[in-house]
């Protein structure tokens, strides 16, 4: 099936997609958006648990419809560019038409817990012996080796072991937040980025590969230079809160109304004369305490307090507009509500508007992807796919199985369009209440 | 042939992020060619942290981090014989990867419409706070500022109090990997059509493209989420661990308890429930483990697969068997900074060595790239030197 207008592949490359969650899903989705044929396998028995679990229970239109496991917010966005296939891998039969699939494709995409793919009978091994050229891409939580390899993690969990935790908190206490976005799409996007140069390994020299990629080891690498501090100095890096290791103020102050913010950084002495003539407190100019950088940042406390109280009178976004005409580097915390009606984003094209025209669905919005590709761009040339809805497309087109065949396969559950009984007993029977916009 | 060892790039880095981004690629053997300003080099030279806090331009931890494996030269683009190098060296290279700010190479007679004309072939990445068009494209920025813009600050730290900034410098890398997949997907298509393409990182869009459920839930339920307060770590002997143990992971936690009998105990029947009872829950937990060590724990839940972790501090993470397993610090030695432990391979591929070269001096490979690459002579070499060209 051809993907997309335009294609960075030439020749259709196609993706095997056994990921569930997050960052390999996100890996596969920008393989997809780059015009790969991506074909998501999940089972009857084991949907990705987005289309069940569906976090906070968003469902599109807030309704769960004759198929929910179809309307899950999370799948919707996550599985755009995808095709997707019913196939039970644990099942020998299912094994067995996997390899088949393995024949006709070019990668293999999967964040299984270490070890999974042995226990089915497909690592890479396996999977070489059937097709040579194969590329597995293994987005892993620690790396294909050592004693922690076959533990798990979510975005939470790799946030604390690799460190990021440590220094991403408030300086008087241990926060218990919840906090973790950057970790999946962060492994995700690398792993896309590995996935594509394997390709490019194999048109040159005729070989696949296997990349596994350790999450924990990538974040902690995106802590680096905080590190280069206890290997230079022995000191183990601390929580900084808002505070940052030179510059005062620097740090975010509250605005009018509730749980309203605004961020503001000054770097320089121009800036801050600027900050204290927008203020309209000139006596901050000539207060010894507040004379040259280092003596600002000793008095940062204090600085803050006189921020706040001047930074309470304002709309955030007023704010962020008169600081910025003023030189000072400074935006309103954004809220999702916000972000969706921010005349920036809109002007800059990051809404993905879907136009589904499956019954009941209708058009909704998806999130961009952060960055663009001037001739070969990353659209959506096609919506999530429901559950099994390419079955036919890759078991008969693809692997030329009769009709006969596929609904034997069906009646022993090995392939099918809905989730098992045991998986539709976990969707709730109904919604909480909408909320008012 | 290593991953990328054909690969020529050219890195234009004052942002951290461009930096990042072209580190991961000469680990994989591409050829890096940083460009820096003379004499004041790139900003991230003068930020540190310093070895005993002593400031020298050869010996910011940020610096030598964020350029292993890379070769250094000095070029002043703002003068017509630097652009004029500039251009001579952009000959060879497959990619351009830059984070000086929308309009900065536009403004040097550098941008990508430019070169374009005649390399149509060069993949041309740009990364911006904002993006590099757009009403708000020309703010002034900070880490803390983007993280703000992105809808990321609202959604992190405690409901009780302010929001919080993540720490460190970790969204300038996650802009970086964007630019690492964004160039080598545009590389693979330049090489298969010979056209090369624009790539546009913004880091706020790549911020709000990593949110989780936010959008989600205005979009479906119209409820505006955000910070909140979630019974995620608890206390033990020496530190701080955090169970999450998936609903299909319940079963396998009470026997890790040595308390099959809540496997079935009403109030933690469902994720639900164990929600509702979480105070109760985290008691028991507490009087079974407490009183042990953080790595203790975690291995003991993960063995029994149980998803699990422990707050892992910078010293953790050296002591760290798993680390050690795999050597992921490593000593470069670097002439004026000396040996020193760098974090270094987090993918492995069998055949394929991770490459950990050290960061360039200041101008260190002029004479290299520009005289026996290029063919200045020695003594033009030395004119380029006085006329502040390098």
């Amino acid at each position: 099936m051809k993907m997309g207008d335009k294609s960075i592949s030439g020749p259709q490359i196609r993706v095997l997609d056994l990921s569930m969650f997050w960052a390999g899903a996100t890996c596969a989705g920008f393989l997809g958006d780059l015009g790969m044929e991506v074909i998501k396998i999940e089972s009857c028995q084991h949907p990705d648990p987005d289309r069940i679990v569906t976090q906070g229970l968003l469902y599109l239109h807030n309704e769960l419809g004759e198929d929910p496991w179809n309307r899950g917010m999370i799948h919707l966005r996550r599985h755009r560019n995808k095709l997707d296939i019913t196939l039970d891998l644990s099942n020998p039969e299912g094994r067995d038409i996997f390899l088949k699939l393995v024949e006709k494709s070019d990668m293999v995409v999967e964040n299984f817990r270490m070890g999974v793919l042995e226990k089915l009978g497909i690592d890479y091994s396996v999977l070489q012996s059937v097709n040579p050229q194969m590329i597995l891409i293994s987005v892993s939580s620690q790396g294909e080796s050592g004693p922690e390899r076959t533990y798990g993690s979510n975005a939470e969990i790799l946030s604390f072991t690799s460190g990021v935790r440590s220094i991403s908190d408030y300086q008087d206490e241990i926060g218990l937040f919840t906090a973790a976005n950057v970790p999946d799409p962060l492994a995700g996007t690398v792993a896309a980025g590995f996935a594509i140069g394997a390709l490019r390994y194999r048109r040159k020299t005729g070989k696949g590969i296997h990349v596994v990629i350790s999450q924990r080891e990538l974040l902690t690498n995106c802590i680096g230079d905080v590190i280069m501090d206890y290997s230079m100095n022995g000191r183990i890096p601390q929580p900084q809160g808002n505070q940052h290791p030179f510059y005062a103020p620097h740090g975010c102050y509250p605005c009018k109304g509730k749980d309203s913010w605004i961020a503001l950084v000054v770097k320089d002495d121009q800036e801050w004369e600027s900050l204290c003539q927008v203020m309209d407190m000139p006596e901050l100019l000539t207060d010894p305490r507040f004379n040259g950088g280092l003596s600002r940042w000793h008095h940062r406390e204090e600085i803050d307090k006189k921020i706040a109280s001047w930074t309470l009178q304002y709309e955030p976004k007023d704010l962020m507009e008169l600081l910025q005409k003023k030189g000072i580097a400074a935006a309103a915390l954004y809220s999702v509500p916000d972000l969706m009606e921010d005349e920036h984003l809109r002007v800059r094209g990051f809404w993905d508007k879907i136009d589904d025209r499956r019954p009941n669905f209708g058009t909704y919005l998806c999130k961009g992807r952060g960055f663009t590709l001037s001739k070969t761009p990353m659209k959506t040339h096609c919506r999530a796919p429901d559950l099994g809805e390419h079955n036919d497309y890759v078991y008969r087109k693809l692997l030329g199985m009769s009709q006969e065949e596929i609904e034997r396969l069906e009646k022993k559950g090995i392939i099918g369009s809905s989730p098992a009984p045991e998986v539709q007993a976990r969707i709730p029977k109904s919604l909480p209440k909408l909320c008012l916009k | 042939m290593e991953f990328l060892s054909d690969v020529t790039v050219i890195e234009l880095g004052e942002n951290i992020s461009a930096s990042a981004c072209t580190k991961w690629m000469a680990a994989l053997g591409a050829s890096v060619i940083k460009i820096e300003a003379p004499g004041r080099g790139d900003p991230a030279r003068r930020m540190g942290p310093f070895p005993n806090d002593d400031p020298h331009p050869e010996k910011s931890g940020m610096f030598l981090y964020l350029n292993t494996g890379k070769k250094g030269i000095t070029l002043n683009l703002h003068t017509k014989e630097g652009q004029n190098i500039f251009r001579k060296i952009i000959l060879k290279a497959y990619i351009l990867i830059e984070d000086l700010g929308p309009g900065k190479m536009e403004d040097l007679g550098l941008g990508y419409d430019e070169l374009e004309k005649t390399l149509p072939h060069l993949v041309y990445t740009s990364i911006s706070p904002l993006g590099e068009k757009g009403p708000y494209s020309h703010f002034k920025t900070e880490d803390i500022v983007i993280e703000a813009a992105s809808g990321m600050m609202l959604q992190h730290g405690s409901p009780e109090r302010e929001p919080l900034k993540i720490g460190g410098n970790i969204i300038y890398y996650r802009a970086g990997a964007s630019a690492f997949m964004g160039s080598l997907a545009a590389l693979f298509h330049a090489e298969a059509t010979g056209e090369g393409q624009k790539v546009e990182v913004s880091i706020q869009e790549c911020l709000l493209h990593d949110d989780f459920i936010t959008v989600e839930a205005y979009l479906a339920r119209g409820e505006d989420v955000r910070r909140r307060l979630a019974p995620m770590l608890l206390p033990c002997n020496d530190g701080w661990f955090y169970i999450r143990a998936f609903p299909h992971e319940w079963p396998r936690l009470t026997q890790a308890l040595g308390m099959p009998e809540l496997e079935k105990d009403d109030r933690f029947i469902d994720m639900h429930r164990r929600s509702e009872h979480a105070e109760e829950l985290n008691t028991i937990i507490l009087s079974q483990l407490g009183g042990q060590g953080k790595e203790e724990i975690y291995d003991k839940l993960q063995k029994n697969h149980i998803t699990a972790g422990y707050l892992a501090n910078v010293e953790d993470l050296f002591r760290s068997e798993q680390y050690q397993s795999h050597n992921y610090f490593i000593t470069i030695d670097h002439p004026v900074a000396g040996p020193l432990t760098y974090p270094g391979a987090f993918a492995t591929m069998e055949d394929i060595d991770w490459k950990h070269g050290r960061a360039p001096l200041l101008g260190e490979h002029n004479l290299e790239i520009l005289g026996h690459g290029l063919g200045y002579s020695q003594q033009d070499l030395v004119r380029l030197r006085q006329l502040g060209v390098i």
